[in-house]
């Protein structure tokens, strides 16, 4: 039913308004079959217009969005039967169990599952156990996996999550991640926004670094790091008061701005390994001890400071997207929430 | 169709699973008519209504009609026929009939003038009342025209009528206010949630028309409606002997529960609608149920309440729905009969159906 050949969902020129303010501003990118898709940016970027627009919740003020062959907008209905979704922060039906909340979704696809169907597919997130359980009774990360179950309701061509482990502890998020792995590997395409860059150079296959409603980069996420200079930070503590006044020449090493504070001394190679090997060199010729020694690759993070000037936000709790029209007040997008 | 079954399934699952809001819908107004109809039950608690029928027309008469209509113990009214008269008080709206015959004048001056007097007999206390009160009325007038004995004479009459307690008037009030409740409260409350939690947002993502899921809620509601009014209706019967008269009246307490209960499901929607939040939906549903409850002639008639103020109580959906349902149940009049009050209540659906509509929000 649908061809096998050619990216699954294509968009062009795609923009969207809210009175003065531009929250997708003309991006263009395709996705293609079977691939994780992430758009990675901070609070704001205008991620979530960006699905809700290619899942036909919002209208776009300019350019085309396809998916599988169809195009979305005027008339959304078409796709989403074949689409699934996953929204930000979805709570249910207090009273309805979740192997019944499985079977009513499904119902609302034209699907109408049997138990032993409704409870397959909880399995599929891990939720088996919880099928006679009520929505309310579930933890944070369960309820997400639920909402994730929902997004899979109607066995969709392509299923598109929304920050899915935004407002988890790290446990929960990693096994997240594991019930999305498992997803891609049965063979649906994925699409995921987050700001968790670590999320998204686990999870994806490529990357749209989104701010201020643009696409900034897409790339493989190892390609997109790499483009920065492939710069480490290597860290280490001293046994001894001993000083190393001498770090900037050691070999490899591209930043003299050594740091040398309570937790030891900090410094940037552009080729970690000659660095790693003249820092030891020096220290053996010297007699000092390197203990805690570290090297950090550069990762996304970085490559987003290196494009925007900005850091990713970690403030969990200021999910600010811009809200719709018509809701009266606006929301200023936030840069910085109030933070934990 | 088989996805609009399987919401009302689960609405009716999870309106059953919540016993706590479940136990309030029934066990309110319940327990509302219970105490006031343990307290007032059996007083008749209003001040009687006497029907004058005028056949005479003189200044004399006259007279005495403005005379009787100051007496604040007595609410009268001037009816042209003394068969409409006695039907309406065998009927229990009025406590008793005068009548002043033809050549009261004449008589007066002759002597002694026998005025026929029928009162409703059901209350001995109201009845003795209504004709102590006229009796002294019209002789201190008497004595104050002419000084000296001619009399009027009330000729009496007992006539077996149906004799309206105070809980007979409560109980389709009550009904009227727990239909109200439920419509605007319920409904409203419920809708404000599920487009806070996003609920909506993430069914608008699914293929399905939204009008499957509000209309299998609505249908669910209903249902909750007519259990309501058939609970209150029977616990009035059982526990206060509550007249109910006409055979078919549960049959059309159903319809008029339906009628009434669709108005403000749809005021409910309208809440909703214009509420941003459930805090917001919570205060502007006490907004507009709060002066219903009580200018609606629900817990006391509002016949004699001041004359500035009736408009507001003819502005009040409830009070049609009140009045309906009590001249249905105590009277066993027809649906033709309440058909004035049934055209208000589907005109307040449709109005506000049409604002719900206008003012809908998903998010």
């Amino acid at each position: 039913m649908t061809e096998a050949a050619g990216p699954v969902i294509e968009i062009a020129g795609l923009t969207k308004r809210y009175s003065d303010l531009v929250a997708v501003n003309e991006i263009s990118f395709t996705v293609a079959r079977g691939e994780v898709f992430g758009i990675l940016g901070p609070n704001g970027a205008g991620k979530t217009t960006t699905l809700e627009m290619v899942e036909g919740l919002r209208r776009p003020d300019g350019g085309t969005i396809v998916v599988d062959g169809t195009p979305v907008w005027p008339n959304p209905k078409a796709v989403k039967s074949r689409i699934g979704v996953q929204l930000q922060a979805t709570a249910l039906f207090d009273y309805q169990k979740l192997h019944e909340i499985i079977y009513i979704f499904g119902s609302c696809y034209g699907i109408h599952r049997s138990r032993p169907e409704c409870v397959a597919l909880l399995a599929r997130v891990g939720l088996e156990e919880k099928a006679d359980a009520y929505a309310y009774e579930l933890s944070g990360g369960q309820a997400q996996r639920l909402s994730i179950a929902l997004a899979l309701v109607n066995d969709p061509v392509v299923t598109f999550l929304d920050e899915p482990t935004t407002g988890l502890d790290p446990r929960a998020r990693r096994a997240l991640w594991e019930v999305i792995e498992q997803i891609s590997h049965s063979g649906t395409t994925v699409v995921l926004t987050t700001h968790y860059m670590e999320e998204a150079e686990r999870l994806c296959d490529r990357v749209a670094v989104m701010d201020l409603g643009r696409i900034m980069a897409l790339d493989v996420p190892r390609v997109l790091v790499n483009s920065l200079g492939a710069e480490a930070t290597i860290t280490f503590t001293l046994d001894e008061e001993a000083s190393l006044p001498d770090l900037c020449e050691l070999d490899g090493v591209s930043n003299c701005d050594a740091l040398v504070d309570e937790r030891g001394y900090s410094i940037v190679a552009d080729d970690a390994q000659r660095a790693v090997i003249s820092l030891l060199d020096l220290a053996a010729e010297r007699r000092l001890t390197v203990r805690n020694l570290d090297v950090k690759g550069a990762n996304l993070e970085d490559v987003f400071l290196h494009m925007t000037g900005r850091k990713l936000s970690d403030d969990d709790e200021a999910a600010l997207e811009p809200e719709p029209v018509g809701s009266g007040k606006r929301r200023r997008r936030g840069l910085r929430g109030s933070g934990r | 169709m088989r996805t609009f079954w399987d919401f009302v399934r689960a609405d009716a699952q999870m309106t059953v699973r919540n016993k706590q809001a479940l136990f309030w819908t029934f066990f309110f107004p319940v327990l509302l008519m219970g105490l006031l109809g343990v307290v007032f039950g059996q007083q008749n608690a209003f001040t009687p209504k006497v029907a004058i029928v005028n056949q005479d027309g003189g200044p004399l008469s006259q007279t005495m009609i403005k005379t009787l209509h100051l007496v604040p113990a007595l609410k009268t009214t001037e009816v042209a026929s003394q068969q409409t008269a006695l039907a309406d008080l065998k009927n229990g709206d009025y406590a008793a009939v005068l009548v002043l015959p033809k050549g009261l004048e004449q008589n007066f001056k002759t002597g002694t003038t026998a005025l026929p007097f029928y009162y409703d007999n059901s209350s001995l206390v109201q009845a003795g009342t209504v004709i102590g009160v006229t009796q002294q009325v019209l002789q201190a007038m008497a004595d104050a025209i002419t000084g000296t004995t001619p009399k009027f004479a009330l000729q009496q009459q007992a006539v077996a009528a149906k004799g309206f307690n105070y809980i007979d008037f409560l109980v389709p009030g009550v009904i009227a206010m727990a239909l109200m409740t439920n419509g605007i409260y319920g409904v409203s409350g419920t809708f404000v949630t599920y487009r806070q939690k996003g609920v909506l947002r993430r069914l608008r993502a699914t293929p399905m028309p939204i009008g499957s899921f509000i209309t299998a809620r609505v249908l669910v509601h209903l249902v909750l409606a007519l259990i309501q009014a058939g609970l209150v209706l029977l616990v009035g019967v059982a526990a206060f002997h509550v007249h109910v008269t006409g055979t078919d009246t549960l049959l059309k307490v159903a319809l008029l529960a339906l009628i009434g209960s669709s108005s403000f499901v749809t005021i409910g929607f309208f809440v909703a609608s214009v509420s941003r939040n459930t805090e917001i939906a919570a205060a502007l549903g006490q907004v507009i149920g709060t002066p219903m409850m009580f200018l609606s002639g629900i817990f006391f008639p509002m016949d004699s309440a001041p004359a500035w103020i009736q408009p507001v109580v003819h502005a009040m959906p409830l009070k049609y729905l009140a009045d309906a349902l009590r001249n249905v149940i105590i009277k066993g009049q027809t649906l033709w009969f309440v058909r004035g009050d049934v055209v208000i209540l589907v005109a307040v659906t449709t109005v506000f159906l049409g604002l719900s509509v206008r003012f809908f929000r998903w998010e």
